[in-house]
This record gives structure tokens, sequence and C-alpha cells, in this order.
């Protein structure tokens, strides 16, 4: 377990290093792309869209859009985390979870960065920055609810290539179907598919406790906890099971 | 005083189908109802047993099996058939000897403690040429499993045997093929030896490479290292250091064990075969 977790954080301290190396701005890419993506956003809401107003609109679509950053970031790189691996798997014994694990520590790291990003324009527009301490339960669950899929899904990555590139156009249409952007309107279908959508759920959760408005409700939390541990318990068994077999299906 | 027991040990791959792994091959194979999966035999019954301390070699031609054995043994790959067993302590069977202590020995104590195993194939893994060389050196240090305290102990050891010293915030990627040679073989010799492992398998690691100077030195280290009662299974191409390091050889084909004797006897037989 200890040294599971040594290993992650020191593939994901490198991994964290190595992605933005040797570019000019280094390390400011981490703030500089989801703040222009957001940027980018905003106004061509302002400019395409006339939807109803929704309170705090910036926040609301920072947000949402870090979360889903996280989420694709994650689940995408965990899907070909063994895969991609397979000559370092078959030649030196090593705890392959931590492949799976650093992917998540590695994202967790960039999103501190962004997180610094939210809390400024937060301050800027004026909302009690009390709502970021209470995003931290938040995101930790949610972090462990991907850890645990990304342990399905680097599992079945191993034996189904095709999975990252169905991945490429599912992400493309989670970013649509997600209320990111825009409010889904009650009793639509875009509304009943997100009944079911998990990265909604949380990302409600988030912000919830980031915009306040009708307060944080407590079920939610509990719920949110619930499947976390859930999906994450799954995960890890069926990792377990299936980690014997990896290395001869590289 | 065993170490290693193996018996019958089997591992088999499957091949997949004739047309590949592709989703149209699959439909077609189902269509023509041709979707028998070939099998391939990697190892094939394969029986021995290794004392604490002793030094063997597997010899064989490509294919024969011998780095599916290591990993078998290492646990990377899972077992089809027999079973492998690891002693951490030094373990009396229970049958041997006259005196009927046989529940001195339960064989409930196999597998509780188990032991460090390395497998390592070659020394090149993990090393990322964007990072400097004290930054590799931590990496591949915790990919060899040692703690960062460990790492700190041994880094100036590994820096002054590389003789790299004036380039350890060097990126790695700047350096030549030899420096690089010279970097890997450093932080493996003194990561095995700081972190006591009870069983080394080792699949083609010699030839560390660089130049005489340094040759030599890796030489002196890699005998020093298999010399300090450590047990070791070495697989090699180079039959001059089979019988160099190693009392005792098997030999592999196909996947069977087809000689397990004295290195010379075992060296002769193969080398007059491929004749």
């Amino acid at each position: 377990m200890r040294s599971v977790l040594r290993l992650s954080f020191s593939l994901a301290k490198t991994n964290f290093k190595l992605r933005n190396e040797g570019s000019y701005l280094g390390i400011l890419w981490y703030i500089l792309s989801p703040l222009l993506l957001f940027l980018i956003l905003l106004f061509v809401k302002q400019e395409a869209f006339s939807v109803k107003n929704i309170p705090y609109y910036p926040i609301y679509l920072l947000s949402g859009l870090l979360l889903f950053n996280l989420f694709t970031q994650i689940i995408g790189s965990s899907i070909v985390a063994i895969s991609s691996n397979a000559g370092f798997i078959k030649s030196i014994k090593i705890p392959m979870e931590a492949l799976v694990v650093s992917k998540a520590i590695q994202f967790l790291f960039s999103h501190v960065f962004e997180i610094f990003l939210l809390g400024l324009c937060m301050f800027y527009i004026g909302l009690p920055l009390v709502g970021l301490l209470l995003y931290v339960p938040v995101l930790i669950l949610f972090i462990l609810f991907l850890l645990g899929l990304s342990f399905i899904v680097s599992t079945i990555g191993v034996y189904i290539s095709d999975l990252n590139n169905v991945w490429t156009v599912f992400s493309q249409l989670l970013f649509f179907v997600t209320p990111i952007f825009y409010v889904p309107q009650m009793g639509n279908l875009i509304y009943q598919v997100n009944e079911y959508n998990p990265l909604y759920f949380y990302m409600r959760l988030a912000r919830e406790v980031l915009i306040g408005g009708q307060g944080v409700s407590f079920n939610n939390f509990i719920f949110a906890g619930l499947s976390s541990f859930v999906v994450l318990f799954a995960g890890i068994f069926i990792f377990a099971k299936n980690k014997y077999r990896f290395a001869e299906h590289l | 005083m065993k170490k290693i027991a193996l018996a019958s040990v089997t591992k088999n791959f499957s091949l997949g189908s004739s047309r590949g792994d592709g989703f149209l091959g699959r439909i077609l194979d189902v269509i023509s109802g041709k979707e028998k999966k070939a099998q391939k035999i990697g190892v094939d019954d394969v029986s021995f047993e290794l004392d604490k301390g002793e030094i063997i070699g597997i010899i064989g031609r490509n294919g024969s099996g011998k780095s599916t054995l290591l990993r078998t043994i290492a646990g990377i790959y899972s077992l089809d058939g027999g079973s492998i067993v690891t002693y951490k302590e030094e373990y009396k069977n229970p049958h041997e000897g006259d005196l009927d202590d046989t529940t001195t020995a339960p064989a409930s104590t196999i597998g509780a403690d188990t032991p460090e195993i390395l497998y390592i194939n070659g020394f090149s893994h993990g090393i990322k040429p964007r990072l400097t060389m004290r930054e590799n050196i931590y990496l591949v240090g915790t990919i060899m499993g040692l703690s960062k305290k460990q790492i700190e102990g041994v880094f100036d050891d590994v820096v002054s045997f590389s003789g790299l010293a004036e380039f350890v915030d060097t990126k790695v990627y700047q350096f030549s093929t030899g420096m690089i040679l010279r970097l890997n073989f450093s932080i493996f010799i003194f990561g095995i030896s700081l972190k006591n492992f009870d069983i080394l398998l080792l699949d083609e690691v010699f030839g560390a490479g660089g130049d005489i100077d340094f040759k030599y030195k890796a030489e002196e280290k890699m005998n020093s290292l298999l010399k300090s009662g450590v047990t070791v299974i070495l697989v090699s191409h180079s039959l001059s250091d089979i019988k160099k390091y190693c009392k005792r050889v098997i030999w592999l084909e196909g996947g069977k064990l087809k000689m397990d004797a004295e290195a010379d006897l075992v060296i002769n037989h193969y080398s007059t075969e491929k004749i």
C-alpha cells in the first residue's frame, strides 16, 4: 500500500513536470488552457445564446468546465494507463495500481492550480470564498469516484483497445450533454438523461457549495459519498481480479 | 535450505484468432466458423528446486520460455498449472531428514512471509530523457521500490560510481549512449544492494556498456553482488557469463526442461547441438 502511493506520487510528479516541459510558458499552461477555454465559452454565450439569466454565470460555467476537465483527463489517461506501459510492466515488477493512481494524482495537482483561478473569479464577482472550503470534501468524493472508474476503464482498456477510440467520441458527447454552459430545461430529454449522469451529479453538488443559492442538501452529500465508495471498491475489486492477466495480454 | 521450488510449472498463451484481433477479423472468424484460438506453450511442465545462495543459469534458444519462466516466478504472469513456492526464511523439508519432526515445519508457513523478489529485464527502465540525472535517480529508485530516505542515502554512491558527478543537474537527453548506460547500471546495482532482495531474477543484464574502465568496475560490482549470498537465476545468451557465475545450468527447449546439470556439461551439450 505504501509503496503503491510512493510510486504513484513519484510518477505523477514526473508526468506533471514533463507535460509542459520545454514549452516557453511551462507551468503557466496549467492555468492558461482552462482560462482560455472559459473565456471563449463566456464570449460565445454572450454573443450567440439568449438563454435566461443564470445567477453567477461565470462561476457556474467555470466550475462545470473544471470538473469536466478533471473527469476527462483522468478517465482518458486511465484507459491507456496499463496498455501503454506494456514494455515497462513486462520488464520489471511494479505495483500496477500505481500507474492508475498516478494519473488521478497528476491531474489533481493541476486541478489545484485551477482552483486558484476559480477563487480569483469568485473574489472578483463577490462570492464568499467559504464555498471553496466546502468544495474540498466534494472534490475528495469526486476523486474517489474517478479513481474507482479509472481502475475499471484501465482494466477494460487492456482487453479492448477500441475503448480509447470510443472514448474520444464519447467525451465530446459528454461535453454537450452535461449542463456545463447551460441549464437543462425541466422535463426535456437532456434533463432526463442527466438524472443518470454521475458527472452532473457531482457538478451540481460543487455548484451548490460554490454558488450557494438554495443551500447545500445534506442528502446529496450522503448519496455522493456512498456512490463514491461503491464505485471505488468495485474498481479496486475488478482491477485486483484481473491484474495477474494483464502482462500476457499486452 | 530451499529457497524456490517449482513443480510442473506450466504457462500457455493464447495467440488470438488467425485473422488478428480487429473487430472485422473477429466477425470473419465467426462467419467462417473458424474461431478456434491457437495456443502457444510458454513453459511446459518445468520442475526444479533452488537452495539459498545458489546461482543458476538458464540457457536456451529464442522463444524457449526463459523470460516467461522468470516472469511467472516473479508473478508478472499468472500460472496455468503446477506450483511455485518461494521461501523467505530457510525452510527445511519435513520429509527430508531422519527425525520425524514433521510438526515443527508445518506447510502453513509456506508463503506466510513472502520474500522480496526482483525481476529485471535489461537496465533501461523508467529513465526519462527530459528529466535531469538527479530526478532520474529518484524516479528509478522509487520504481525499484526504494524509499526517499534510502535513495538519499545511496545517492552520492550512485553518482560517484557512474563517474558523472559533473552532470548531476543536466537533462539526460543530452547524455551520450555510454553515459546513459553508466547511469542505468549504477542506479540498478546500488538499488539492488540496498534493498536486500531474497531472490534475483536477472534477464539479460550483462553488458553494462561503457568504456573499458567502467566495464571492469561494473563487472567487479556485479561479481560482489552475485556472491553476496543472494539466490539468483540468470538468463543470458552469453555462455561465458553464465559459465563465470553459475555452477548449475538449466537448458530449456520449447518450454520444456531439457537438461538440469553442472554448468560445463550443459553448456557443452548446448553448444555442440547448435552445430
